[in-house]
């Protein structure tokens, strides 16, 4: 797509964004936000005609049912389930998509189609399952659509592509920054977005929660700053997305019998590699990780049937986490 | 002005307790001023708006003038998604040669438990 129209799907976006609000937002409050978000002034004539396509151009296929609603005075959706972001798609273009996914077979067992093959199942069975019986879907996926900070999903993805630097402001444990930062990658943890970005305030490579990153300024003019970064290196001692640098551990864990299963098919991290096996069945692993609330989340998870055998320290941390929960149960 | 952006300005001294300054924005229109708001500390009231001072200004002693604040963006609320807001303040463009300039609100109203009483900043340093 032309650069030229990057700025217009911008634009569609955060209409629809205000729209779906359900706040009835005026022409005003429409360049307002453009104007905050994409840091220049838009004409009232630019949005006109933004809504105007959005209504009307067939070949953005969006056919948004835009009303001006005179007694609130603003816009609204006629109908309120509508979004540009919904997948209205037409039989002829659904077959496409499926065209498609039988050309990824072609490229079977390799990792990238493994992955576009996931994904783009997933939509053709949400496809599917949505026009079988729109009241009542047939297959639940755990991947969210509406996770918080998702309105600015697809933003970051252009960003990322395009090689954008954002002046943002953000939330960093429990401390406010002001930040320009430099996108490379999204991961997703737990339903959970990040955005694996260079910051210029720290001068190094962080990672943010996007539900944290507030009013951002595309900065089109500032040079791209681009660090050796690679995912796979970034996140090798991770356990989803905390990092915590020069602080890894070798941390070896006692497993219970019945977790044997659990624990081999989906290995707490790919260090893992059991490195005892007891009499009574029980068995150790070792694993090379971030010491961050993720490890120590993961191992709560296991209840009881998880004990730190080393570092101690860790133990100790654990011991006053469950102490601290046994007061919640304690009867007073 | 060198710059369009000037984040975490450095200040000489600050009268507000539970406000950050986040980021200043210039442009020819407007100044646009970003603070964080942690209302941890205060007492939580649901939905309670943060009440805060019209009448604050940024003023110099440089140029010795005086700039209302225009508009107040999304002001902080509390809400229990998150116990960390940010907000706007929108002034007037300030001028080219201006270093220095102070955020000023010599209200005696202290709006009750949830306002921003005598919030200001002072010294901000805007040039890089």
């Amino acid at each position: 797509m032309a650069s030229l129209n990057k700025q217009a799907l911008i634009r569609y976006r955060i209409i629809d964004e205000l729209i779906r609000k359900g706040d009835y937002p005026s022409m005003q409050d429409i360049i307002s936000k453009c104007e905050y978000r994409l840091g220049k002034w838009f004409s009232v004539e630019t949005i006109q005609k933004d809504i105007e396509a959005m209504k009307n151009d067939i070949s953005l296929g969006y056919e948004a049912p835009i009303y001006y609603n005179r007694t609130y005075k603003g816009y609204e959706y006629t109908d309120e389930n509508y979004s540009v972001n919904n997948l209205n798609l037409k039989k002829e273009e659904y077959e496409v998509l499926e065209n498609a996914v039988d050309l990824l077979k072609q490229f079977k067992g390799t990792r990238l189609s493994s992955n576009y093959n996931n994904a783009v199942n997933k939509i053709l069975t949400g496809i599917r399952a949505s026009q079988s019986n729109k009241s009542a879907p047939v297959i639940s996926l755990e991947f969210q659509t509406d996770f918080a900070g998702g309105e600015l999903f697809d933003d970051f993805i252009e960003f990322i592509k395009e090689k954008t630097a954002i002046s943002v402001v953000y939330t960093f444990n429990n401390q406010f920054r002001g930040d320009i930062i430099h996108p490379y990658m999204l991961k997703e943890y737990e339903n959970r977005w990040y955005l694996i970005a260079y910051s210029e305030d720290s001068e190094k490579i962080k990672v943010f929660d996007i539900r944290f990153l507030y009013d951002i300024y595309i900065l089109t003019g500032r040079k791209f700053i681009f660090k050796n970064f690679n995912a796979d290196s970034f996140f090798k001692h991770s356990i989803g997305v905390g990092i915590i640098e020069n602080f890894k551990e070798k941390v070896q864990i006692e497993f219970k019998r019945k977790v044997y299963d659990e624990i081999n098919s989906i290995p707490l991290h790919q260090s893992q590699k059991i490195i005892k096996y007891k009499k009574n069945g029980n068995f150790i692993i070792e694993i090379e990780v971030y010491v961050t609330n993720e490890l120590l989340n993961k191992i709560l998870s296991f209840g009881a049937a998880a004990t730190i055998i080393k570092p101690m320290y860790i133990a100790d941390t654990l011991q006053f986490v469950i102490q601290e929960m046994l007061k919640n149960y304690t009867k007073k | 002005m060198k710059t369009n952006f000037i984040h975490n300005p450095e200040y000489e001294s600050t009268a507000a307790k539970h406000v950050f300054l986040l980021r200043i924005y210039f442009s020819e229109e407007y100044t646009k001023i970003d603070f964080g708001f942690d209302h941890t500390k205060i007492q939580y009231i649901k939905n309670e708006r943060v009440l805060i001072n019209k009448e604050l200004f940024i003023s110099t002693k440089q140029n010795s003038y005086q700039l209302k604040v225009a508009q107040i963006y999304k002001k902080p609320y509390f809400n229990k998604d998150s116990d960390f807001r940010y907000f706007s303040l929108l002034f007037e463009p300030v001028d080219e040669d201006i270093d220095f300039f102070d955020i000023v609100d010599e209200s005696e109203n202290d709006f009750g438990k949830t306002g921003l009483y005598r919030f200001s900043f002072m010294g901000i340093k805007i040039t890089e």
